[in-house]
């Protein structure tokens, strides 16, 4: 029987039949896991998915997930993870996608939203910069933590409402960042792991954060345009709700009705505890540095 | 039936400009279409598509990776549209290692427009802000791409455009799909024939009316000032206008003698097959 092994991430102890070398070792006198990690058969099909395509099914309960080439994977009710890799020599390539898609399945499975973004301490609250893949996100939390900054999460943000407030728990403590961005911070890529084999994006390890909840103050939403001057607008009202929506991580993944009302629940929550607000950049033209300048002095 | 209709090109050979045209032709509003709000459906390298159909990050993917899951995607789209989709696209068609062309083929056809070298060279090079011997050089490289530095994130899949005779001849070759072939120097000065041609090929219904006027709503002098007043999205970071002069010949107020035979030299016979050159090689526009 393979050894296991216990990390936290998401307020979660994790116990993993593969090393999970990107995430805080944990104290296993808290057995037992909420979140177990296998290798094992992920099957050809799932009974009742209501979604299917070559790459995703889903259904109430379950999550599959294929990656050509890399793995089979599947999240079930919450609290399993099965992975079938392509190639046992491979694993690092298995956690690049188990960090992002299936984890965050997992924790939708559990009730938790996720929104698509990075999050950063700013006066001992959490402020969240969300948007699309290559809008500079990444980058920004670099040079927010280069500054001095705590970065409590990068890509996926997990957002729990309660007793009036809407609160993140801290991820995975880490930033991924291509080397043209390494280097123009000052760092020397050899310093850092790739994350796939070939590949020139890093992981780079930031300070581990605690595993409390944080409350949000701010979120940010990043519209990369083509606007000359970068500009930071209050959003009010229903596009609130609106904007928040377009935001919601991988959102057709959760289309059944009782999370679908959760999220909508999660979303209006949100909108009422955090004040929100819009950044029209344009970062063919904006400096990274720049942009975080504004950030923080309007943010202050 | 619904189709996924490829509009490919060189970059800056008419794409936007057609584009612009079935948008407005299918908005039928009075008002013009926004340049920045085109009703067609994005570009064939968006990561933003391929996410979202695939549930993970395409830049946790090779190119070669990601090229391979391309017309996957598509394929899988084309099968469950019930109106056209309008995807714009600078590749090459290209083939896979294992023999597959890089262009889904289900339910698929391409208008491909093509424009004199001559010109592409003088707007391209405005388009990346690089001097002219720059724009023909990449005109002329045979693996040129776009988006193809791996050490930083681009905002694309990487595309491989080859050189602009190689771009041309792969469409020309194009044995999966029906390509419809539309000259840039037609849309100017064949307005009418040109973009009917362009709409009976799509299957739309449409009469003359109707096409005249998304013609007269798609004027270049129109998107320009668009541009002017609100910005293109699609403009490049250092560019200072994305529309630029749209004339038929206008290379010759910029090109040497020595930037235009090379050209010339680099491109011949298919500019031959296209009418861009008369039988002793001379420039027909």
């Amino acid at each position: 029987m393979a050894k296991m092994k216990y990390y936290s991430a998401f307020g979660l102890l994790i116990e993993s039949e593969i090393e999970l070398p990107e995430l805080d070792m944990a104290d296993t006198s808290i057995l037992p896991a909420q979140i177990k990690i296998n290798l094992g058969s992920v099957p050809s099909t799932l009974d009742n998915s209501f979604m299917k395509t070559p790459w995703e099914e889903l259904s109430q309960e379950s999550y599959i997930l294929r990656v050509d080439g890399i793995a089979d994977f599947l999240a079930q009710n919450g609290d399993t993870i099965i992975i079938e890799p392509k190639d046992m020599n491979q694993l690092d390539d298995v956690r690049v996608f188990l960090f992002n898609s299936l984890l965050a399945q997992l924790l939708y499975q559990r009730g938790i939203l996720i929104l698509h973004g990075m999050a950063f301490l700013m006066k001992d609250k959490a402020v969240l910069l969300l948007g699309h893949s290559i809008t500079g996100k990444s980058s920004i939390a670099l040079d927010l933590y280069k500054r001095g900054y705590s970065v409590i999460n990068d890509e996926i943000c997990a957002v729990v409402i309660g007793n009036g407030k809407a609160e993140i728990l801290p991820g995975i403590a880490r930033i991924t960042v291509w080397k043209d961005t390494l280097e123009k911070f000052g760092e020397n890529p050899e310093d850092y792991n790739v994350i796939r084999k070939g590949f020139y994006k890093y992981n780079y390890p930031v300070e581990t954060f605690s595993n409390k909840l944080i409350e949000i103050s701010d979120v940010v939403i990043m519209n990369n345009n083509n606007m000359k001057d970068i500009r930071l607008t209050a959003v009010l009202g229903a596009k609130k709700f609106e904007k928040l929506m377009l935001n919601v991580f991988r959102l057709k993944l959760k289309s059944f009705d009782s999370q679908k009302q959760k999220n909508y629940n999660d979303i209006v929550g949100i909108a009422s505890c955090a004040k929100i607000h819009q950044l029209d950049y344009n970062i063919k033209v904006h400096h990274i540095n720049n942009i975080t300048d504004y950030i923080l002095k309007e943010l202050t | 039936m619904a189709n996924l209709i490829f509009l490919a090109s060189y970059p800056k050979s008419g794409n936007t400009w057609v584009r612009t045209f079935i948008s407005n032709l299918i908005n039928e509003k009075d008002e013009c279409v926004n340049i920045n709000n085109l009703n067609t459906d994005g570009i064939y390298s968006s990561r933003q598509i391929l996410d979202s159909v695939m549930g993970i990050e395409s830049s946790d993917l090779s190119p070669e990776e990601a090229d391979i899951q391309r017309p996957k995607v598509y394929n899988h789209l084309a099968k469950k549209i019930n109106r056209n989709l309008y995807i714009k696209a600078h590749d090459a068609y290209t083939y896979l290692e294992d023999g597959t062309p890089l262009f889904s083929t289900v339910n698929t056809k391409a208008i491909y427009i093509i424009r004199n070298p001559l010109d592409v060279a003088v707007s391209f090079a405005n388009h990346i802000s690089k001097d002219l011997d720059t724009s023909i050089e990449y005109m002329r490289t045979p693996d040129f791409c776009f988006c193809l530095n791996d050490h930083n994130a681009t905002p694309q899949l990487r595309q491989k455009l080859l050189s602009w005779s190689l771009h041309v001849e792969s469409w020309v070759k194009a044995s999966e799909i029906d390509v419809h072939f539309v000259r840039y120097e037609d849309m100017k000065l064949d307005a009418y024939n040109t973009f009917k041609k362009i709409v009976e090929f799509i299957g739309l219904d449409y009469n003359e009316t109707q096409i005249q006027k998304a013609i007269s709503k798609s004027d270049f002098n129109i998107l320009k000032e668009q541009e002017q007043k609100n910005g293109f999205k699609e403009r490049l970071g250092k560019c200072n206008s994305f529309f630029r002069k749209g004339e038929v010949g206008d290379w010759r107020n910029h090109l040497s003698q020595e930037q235009s035979a090379k050209i010339i030299n680099d491109n011949k016979e298919m500019m031959k097959q296209f009418g861009y050159l008369d039988k002793d090689n001379n420039p027909i526009y």
